[in-house]
């Protein structure tokens, strides 16, 4: 199964990224669809970035494996035991000034991918996120490009 | 793959690159090669920029460091042509923010124009459509000035 294992820091992120969604470019995903999974890829890996490994230096690691029609991405750190999806979900409804960020960007990892689970194995956080081709849930969108009408 | 517009020529390099089995390393790619901020006029005292590429965690504070820049300078009054900006994360959302708030102590204003595809998408679930003015295009934004 295609990995990937980088220290977890900022300056890797964009290769990690390009990593997710190059295996998702090879499934045949819409263009669309890449860059969802690609904001679920960086929202995952900044948490990890910054609370990971409060002190001291760590590892992430990134698999990926096409399943039927689906993409899996596994992320996994040996960091402090955290679980990104017990994050509760921000205010959206709070003005400019009460507007706290915190959590955003954990629900656009719950919005993007079409299932999540967490668990803790082996001194390893492990996050497997899976995405559909097409975002499930997502109201239909008009279609973008030329379109005979 | 075959190119198709709005796809960044970074991706199809790099993709390239791993499929013919070389080296996967990619050298750490600066700022200014995935992201470009340009001053592309003023109109009606509306300081008019562009934003093209990725606003993400490594290129977000660039943005919100050259906004300040332009707002200390004295321009208050922004106009944000978000038209070849492809993608965006909460990083991005948070130097917005910053950027909003800043202008909104000193009677500013900034409206973002020509959001499209995911970028529109990420505004609208996250609310942030609701709090900081959008407009379909630069033109209609200052039409309505």
């Amino acid at each position: 199964m295609p990995e990937i294992t980088s220290p977890a820091r900022i300056e890797h992120l964009e290769r990690l990224i390009q990593f997710v969604a190059g295996h998702a470019e090879r499934a045949g995903f819409p263009i669309h669809r890449i860059k969802e999974i690609e904001l679920a890829a960086e929202e995952t890996l900044v948490n990890i970035f910054n609370y990971a490994y409060p002190g001291v230096e760590g590892d992430v690691s990134i698999t990926c494996r096409a399943e039927n029609a689906g993409l899996m991405v596994g992320f996994s750190d040996a960091g402090v035991p955290f679980n990104i999806l017990d994050v509760p979900d921000p205010d959206l409804t709070a003005d400019i000034f009460d507007r706290k960020v915190g959590g955003l960007g954990v629900f656009f990892v719950k919005e993007m991918a079409d299932e999540a689970w967490y668990r803790r194995e082996g001194g390893r956080n492990v996050l497997v996120l899976i995405f559909n081709p097409h975002r499930q849930g997502a109201e239909e969108r008009e279609p973008v490009g030329d379109v005979e009408t | 793959m075959t190119w198709e517009p709005g796809y960044p020529i970074l991706r199809i390099l790099s993709n390239a690159a791993q499929q013919e089995g070389a080296a996967t390393h990619l050298a750490v790619v600066h700022p200014e090669e995935v992201m470009e901020i340009t001053n592309t006029g003023k109109e009606k005292d509306y300081f008019i920029v562009a934003v093209a590429g990725r606003m993400d965690a490594v290129t977000a504070p660039e943005f919100e460091s050259r906004f300040l820049d332009w707002i200390n300078g004295g321009e208050t009054h922004l106009m944000v042509d978000l038209g070849e900006l492809e993608y965006i994360s909460s990083a991005g959302l948070r130097s917005i923010l910053t950027i909003a708030k800043n202008l909104k102590a000193k009677q500013g204003k900034m409206v973002l124009c020509a959001l499209r595809d995911t970028v529109k998408e990420v505004f609208e679930i996250s609310g942030f459509s609701t709090i900081i003015p959008v407009s379909e295009s630069v033109e209609s934004a200052i039409k309505e000035i």
